[in-house]
């Protein structure tokens, strides 16, 4: 071998467009693109009594949780591998099979990963920890063990499907699904991959619920983005993931194109590990760096679906970030937030958001911000309160997460 | 555009010490390093490394107060890797560095005390110590120390991860989305960490530490001139995966991943190639592991000025992935 053969991967010289062929999502407004496109129209609040685990020490007892179908789709994993899987995983697996039903992929494709999870296999972890600390029993504790692994998750997640897969978990927080969503699309967009199978994913965990609510950060009331009297967010659950590839490649093989994956920005906050800088700078950064890649002006973007958690701290924030961002054309931008409807969705939340934004899209509308009754001062833009028909053609969503990291997806048709 | 990838920086914290000079020079004198006993009641055991941390300033900063070990050894490792000429060159605040964090467990230690709490009674929970159970609060710290607000990713997977990572990397540096990259490997030992690690590798011992290159287009050091990663999606894809690996390399030496464990070293039974094996003196240190490999790789390659033909550094995690990275020394 020489120097001359820096990489064994074959690489196409010039970059491609990246097109959406494949959706499938999952929720707490219900399995599948439709029921979600009808409850993001209409507005529908899916959120409930949380029945997974107790939450009667907890101030909050909310969030969205999935009513999970009683039946996995359809599979091809070993009877020990059905007998073994976890929330996060049942949930990836509903959403694997729609998008790749619907980007008309079959069993058994060669089709790299690309998901991003902040809790993973939280739920197998917290049962290890539970019986390591009480009861010293080693019973069924290595099969918890190797099932929290994230790559775990994600490879039973290819034996489901018989896909012959590389993948890559993302972690950065609540904007993984985001980063993944973007980093699949550089992926292909820089020769590496023809397609790729991205999105994000997490499951309502004890631990987690208990962190946010140790942080104050859950609304004891309802979750009210950007409104001036909100309190906290509520946490939801759920998958979103697409299948992207080069619009070459969706066209040979008769694939629909759903959508452009027009341009991906991230960028990081310094300022604090849990909280962004008041004037989101590094979230305008962000905005910014998907615009250029996208070739767009702010004027252009038809519907922005904001992080917009109903945090004290965040909707101000981001707010700041969309003024310095839009400039003189804030007014005319039209911004919602969905996690007043389903929760916050952590690491999936970036990806349901981009499937909102497709939503949107396709079916032309722009989805309401729930429980809203007085909008906050810092918002100069445009807040989608009650459902609108409006033909969209550019849609960009944001996702901000603990530690900074920030991330930024622009979809056109 | 230019597609080279060359390691002009590196570092090391292992339970050798803190830097490479220890971990390079641990390795060369192929003894055991000492385990130490972290759960009397558990009977577990790990090879950390030593404490206190010699740059005291590193745990003053605010970011890294309250943060966990694993905070600690990949700052100093990435301290290692950018040296002075990137001390300065950050402060000049013209360069962009891009940073990709791989980890395999994370933040257990923090993880596991948080939800003790939550089970003896979530209203005392700790606000301060949820936070820094997140998969990517070790980046976000690094990041706040380095000042790098560009791009910054946490990845996680298995023990291969490191080597993975080296893909985005690249792709960041072609794409001219960044001028160079830090790639961060680093595990922390926790019980409950060790717990899980003694049911699923009965007879290894873990090992704790980070390691970190610092990659660029240009430069002097070791050139990445082969990466191929092939997907396991089971444990029993092991042997193949490495197999197949194995008969790409051609010349020069290898730093493998075995362990000492004769059922996971199987695949390497008939391999004539000089082979480098660390992790058998410093324990298996997951989403460390790989990174150390690579450091004593190109150590080793900066050491021969060139006549070490190429270095071959091969991992392969548990169900994600098998890797192999080929360096090769080059002068300018």
């Amino acid at each position: 071998m020489s120097s001359e053969n820096p990489l064994s991967t074959s690489r196409p010289a010039s970059a491609a467009d990246v097109v959406v062929t494949g959706v499938g999502i999952i929720s707490s407004l219900g399995n599948g693109w439709r029921a979600n496109a009808d409850g993001f129209r209409e507005g529908r609040v899916a959120l409930r009594e949380v029945s997974l685990f107790d939450t009667s020490p907890q101030r909050v007892h909310v969030a969205g949780e999935v009513d999970m179908p009683a039946e996995l789709p359809e599979n091809v994993l070993s009877k020990k591998d059905r007998s073994r899987i976890e929330r996060g995983s049942e949930l990836l697996m509903h959403a694997a099979a729609e998008a790749l039903k619907s980007s008309a992929i079959g069993f058994g494709a060669t089709l790299p990963i690309v998901l991003g999870t902040s809790a993973g296999a939280m739920a197998h972890g917290e049962a290890f920890f539970r019986k390591a600390k009480e009861a010293h029993s080693k019973r069924n504790q290595s099969t918890l063990a190797y099932q929290y692994l994230v790559s775990s998750q994600v490879a039973l997640v290819a034996r489901a499907f018989a896909l012959t897969s590389r993948t890559t978990i993302v972690s950065n927080a609540c904007a993984s699904g985001a980063n993944a969503i973007g980093h699949a699309a550089q992926l292909i967009s820089s020769g590496r991959a023809e397609r790729v199978l991205a999105g994000g994913y997490d499951a309502l965990s004890h631990l987690v619920f208990a962190g946010f609510d140790s942080l104050k950060a859950l609304s004891p009331t309802l979750p009210r983005p950007f409104d001036a009297g909100r309190d906290g967010l509520a946490l939801g659950e759920g998958a979103a993931l697409m299948v992207l590839e080069t619009r070459a490649h969706a066209m040979a093989r008769g694939a629909r194109i759903l959508a452009l994956v027009a341009g991906y920005g991230l960028a990081t906050d310094l300022h604090h590990l849990t909280q962004p800088h008041p004037e989101g700078h590094a979230a305008c950064r962000s905005m910014k760096m998907a615009c250029r890649a996208a070739n767009v002006t702010p004027g252009e973007v038809d519907y922005l679906n904001s992080h917009g958690t109903g945090t004290p701290l965040n909707d101000p924030a981001e707010a700041a970030a969309i003024a310095a961002w839009a400039g003189a054309e804030v007014a005319k931008i039209r911004v919602s937030s969905t996690k007043g409807n389903i929760g916050h969705l952590l690491g999936g939340a970036g990806a349901v958001e981009a499937v909102v934004c497709l939503m949107a899209m396709r079916e032309s509308f722009l989805p309401p911000t729930a429980h809203h009754g007085t909008t906050d001062s810092s918002c100069h833009f445009d807040l989608i309160t009650s459902p609108r028909a409006a033909a969209v053609r550019t849609a960009l969503t944001n996702s901000f997460g603990f530690g900074g990291s920030n991330a930024t997806l622009i979809f056109q048709s | 555009m230019s597609s080279r990838t060359i390691i002009t920086g590196m570092g090391a914290v292992s339970p050798a010490g803190w830097g490479v000079e220890a971990l390079v020079q641990a390795v060369q004198a192929g003894q055991l390093l000492p385990a130490t006993v972290i759960n009397a009641e558990r009977k577990l055991s790990a090879r950390l490394v030593p404490r206190p941390i010699p740059n005291a300033e590193l745990i003053r900063h605010p970011r890294l107060r309250r943060a966990s070990p694993l905070s600690h050894f990949a700052a100093s490792a990435s301290l290692e890797a950018l040296g002075t000429k990137g001390h300065a060159r950050l402060a000049g605040g013209q360069w962009r560095v891009g940073l990709i964090y791989s980890l395999m467990n994370g933040c257990v230690a923090y993880s596991g005390k948080f939800y003790g709490e939550v089970l003896e009674n979530p209203a005392t929970a700790s606000p301060i110590l949820f936070p820094e159970t997140v998969f990517n609060a070790p980046a976000s710290h690094l990041a706040a120390l380095l000042g790098l607000d560009g791009l910054v990713a946490t990845l996680v997977g298995d023990s291969a991860q490191f080597l993975a990572s080296f893909e985005m990397a690249r792709m960041w540096l072609e794409m001219d989305l960044v001028d160079a990259c830090l790639v961060v490997g680093a595990e922390e030992v926790d019980w409950l960490t060790a717990a899980a690690f003694r049911l699923l590798a009965r007879g290894e011992v873990m090992a704790e530490g980070a390691g970190a290159v610092l990659l660029e287009k240009e430069g002097t050091g070791a050139e990445v001139v082969q990466l191929q990663i092939r997907p396991m999606t089971a444990a029993a894809d092991r042997a193949a995966a490495l197999t197949e690996l194995r008969h790409v390399r051609q010349g020069g030496f290898c730093v493998d991943d075995c362990t000492g464990h004769v059922r996971r070293d199987k695949a390497w039974r008939d391999d004539s190639m000089e082979r480098i094996q660390p992790l058998k003196i410093l324990g298996e240190g997951f989403g460390a592991s790989a990174a150390w490999q690579t450091v004593l790789a190109a150590a080793r390659l900066r050491e021969a000025f060139g006549r070490a033909g190429v270095g071959w550094v091969m991992a392969s995690g548990m169900n994600q992935q098998a890797v192999l990275l080929g360096l090769r020394q080059n002068r300018s």
